[in-house]
């Protein structure tokens, strides 16, 4: 099964989401996370490989820009047209409450000498906000039943 | 394989497009705005149907064609479709076709009267103009969509 965190931008709240999915323990610095702040990454905007689960479960996050439930809604729609079906594909939608600003801030960045405070700023704001997506991951816990 | 003709509406260039693939349209002839009007979602959509991926039909190669609209998304959204076929190792059977560059200002300002601003009377026969002036544009953007599926995949897009 392949599971995706889809946000705003992949590489900030779905990054943090994924790596706590994964068990992995964060302080309140996300620098030494894989893909975390990597604009490189970013613009390409594939799925990011963040890792395997204990079950084998591909584990995924994902950049949408504003619009993630129409991504949402492509994406589900795509799994199905290739002949997939939901067991294989789930996705579960990560926001914070600094959504917006990390939205403003990630764009500011494409000035690229500025995107290492980006990443700082950024990562000031998320530390408030583990809590919040961590309920967002157990909720995706609850939803899905892994074998 | 599976053909996705996109735009920002998903309601007219990507449509077109679509409809000339699958042979609703004659490419050697120009359109009436009645021929246009016939082919199913030709300015038809509403804001519910962004980024809803809707079949058109398959067409003699068997290759089923689809149409969408991803608001003003470029080609990342592209990409990340893209990067879901990728996922399932499906990337050899799904094409993206970016029809926005075969777009002209008189099917923004048309597309966006019609569908955004509900003003159908103002919006259809100006956007149904510009479909038509930017027809041949989306002949050759078909035409250059079948030339690569041809010996796709040994030649990579």
């Amino acid at each position: 099964m392949n599971v995706i965190f889809l946000g705003t931008i992949g590489i900030y709240h779905p990054t943090v989401a994924a790596h706590l999915y994964l068990g992995r323990h964060i302080n309140n610095d996300f620098s030494p996370l894989c893909y975390w702040g990597d604009f490189d990454a970013e613009s390409n905007g594939e799925p990011m490989l963040i890792g395997l689960d204990s079950a084998g479960n591909r584990i995924y996050s994902l950049g949408a820009g504003i619009e993630v439930g129409m991504t949402r809604k492509s994406i589900e729609q795509l799994a199905a047209i290739l002949g997939h079906s939901e067991k294989e594909l789930v996705i579960q939608p990560i926001s914070v409450k600094a959504e917006m600003t990390i939205i403003r801030l990630y764009r500011a960045a494409r000035l690229k000498i500025l995107q290492r405070t980006v990443n700082h700023v950024v990562s000031y704001l998320l530390t408030r906000e583990v809590d919040t997506i961590n309920l967002q991951v157990k909720e995706l816990q609850d939803r899905v039943r892994f074998d | 394989m599976k053909i996705i003709y996109h735009c920002f509406g998903g309601s007219h260039s990507s449509v077109s497009a679509a409809a000339l693939h699958l042979g609703l349209l004659d490419s050697q002839k120009v359109p009436t705005e009645e021929e246009l009007m016939r082919i199913p979602y030709y300015d038809k959509t509403t804001d519910a149907d962004f980024g809803e991926i809707r079949y058109m039909g398959t067409d003699e190669n068997d290759n089923d064609i689809y149409v969408f609209g991803k608001k003003s998304f470029s080609n990342r959204y592209s990409t990340v479709l893209t990067g879901i076929a990728k996922i399932f190792g499906d990337q050899d059977d799904l094409i993206m076709v970016d029809c926005m560059k075969r777009v002209n200002w008189s099917m923004k300002i048309g597309g966006f009267t019609s569908r955004r601003l509900g003003l159908t009377s103002i919006g259809r026969p100006i956007v149904s103009w510009g479909t038509r002036k930017a027809f041949m544009h989306l002949v050759n953007l078909v035409e250059i969509t079948r030339f690569k599926i041809s010996d796709y995949p040994m030649k990579y897009l």
